[in-house]
């Protein structure tokens, strides 16, 4: 299936895990969506935030990568591309499958006192976050959902995970909650 | 000790709220205590809403209330200290992470009155819960908060 993925063209940047998606996963990523020669793919030699996967004006993330851009730490900043592709894809997906991605609301960041970075999905019937660290092991992500979409309390980390697997669901509350 | 219905947390940054007008997680921020105590909990500070005038109180707060003197003492007394708004947190939210089976033990309130604020009380976090968990909470206390913006945020 790693044959068919496209990130959105010639020159583009997808995280490392992305060459790694387990067949299993293939139900939650849509291949036109993805779909990409992966040996055609080169990561770009800086942390350059102009190539991104069919990141549209109407992409819920668009903010959040205008505003990433300007954290002053490089392995934070490289973890919230990383973060952000991952999204973009799922998004992505979810649009292909005829979902519609386009109400959603934009992608909160805030750097926090602590030198760690919040990017948050907030509404009345959910709460997504990524807190990215300094120390990337302990990056972790969690979902608040009101009692109408489950009273749901949950949280885990966000390396060395499935992405294709969590991401899809996390963001399931997301588009459906719109 | 009984706590009034809901407590009220000062937010400083306009990154605090989202474009939709919700509290983000960040602006519920344990920190270090200013004072050591021995029960190794962290604080989010907030004041109690004794009565009605405590939102007025909160929001009419200078930088020099909490910052005593200095040389800048005139431009914080200038300024004032949550420059965006309060947001206002139902104390029954705390509780039910209190009891709340994954987070039981972690958190817990105080009143910590100040010379110059009666009200003044902490959201306690324990020390030792990793940041994940943290966030978290912080992340549930935040859902629950409903937000006043200072007429010029608006």
């Amino acid at each position: 299936m790693t044959d068919a993925f496209q990130c959105g063209g010639q020159d583009t940047y997808c995280p490392d895990e992305y060459h790694e998606i387990d067949p299993e996963d293939e139900f939650f990523l849509h291949p036109k969506s993805l779909s990409h020669h992966a040996e055609d793919q080169e990561k770009p030699a800086s942390d350059d935030l102009t190539d991104w996967p069919v990141l549209n004006i109407h992409s819920p993330l668009r903010n959040a990568v205008g505003t990433i851009a300007k954290i002053a730490d490089a392995n934070l900043r490289k973890q919230a591309h990383d973060l952000l592709v991952k999204l973009q894809l799922v998004l992505n997906a979810l649009e292909e499958a005829r979902f519609d991605v386009g109400g959603l609301p934009s992608l909160g960041v805030a750097m926090v006192e602590d030198g760690s970075v919040l990017l948050e999905w907030a509404s009345v019937n959910y709460r997504l976050g990524f807190s990215l660290e300094p120390n990337s092991e302990d990056s972790s992500w969690f979902l608040i959902t009101s009692r109408e979409f489950g009273g749901l309390n949950a949280s885990g980390f966000l390396t060395n995970i499935r992405w294709t697997l969590v991401f899809p669901w996390l963001l399931w509350f997301i588009v459906c909650g719109c | 000790m009984e706590y009034p219905r809901r407590c009220i947390r000062g937010i400083r940054a306009k990154d605090h709220i989202t474009n939709e007008g919700v509290l983000h997680s960040s602006a519920i921020e344990f920190l270090p205590p200013k004072h050591q105590r021995d029960d190794g909990m962290l604080e989010a500070s907030i004041n109690w809403e004794d009565d009605d005038t405590v939102i007025g109180f909160t929001l009419d707060r200078r930088k020099e209330d909490d910052q005593g003197e200095g040389e800048d003492r005139q431009e914080r007394r200038d300024e004032f200290q949550f420059k965006v708004g309060v947001a206002l947190i139902p104390t029954e939210c705390l509780d039910s992470v209190r009891r709340n089976p994954t987070t039981r033990r972690l958190l817990s309130y105080e009143r910590a009155r100040l010379p110059n604020n009666p009200y003044h009380g902490n959201i306690l976090l324990l020390q030792t819960v990793e940041k994940k968990t943290r966030v978290q909470i912080a992340g549930t206390i935040a859902s629950f908060a409903e937000i006043i913006l200072r007429p010029a945020a608006k």
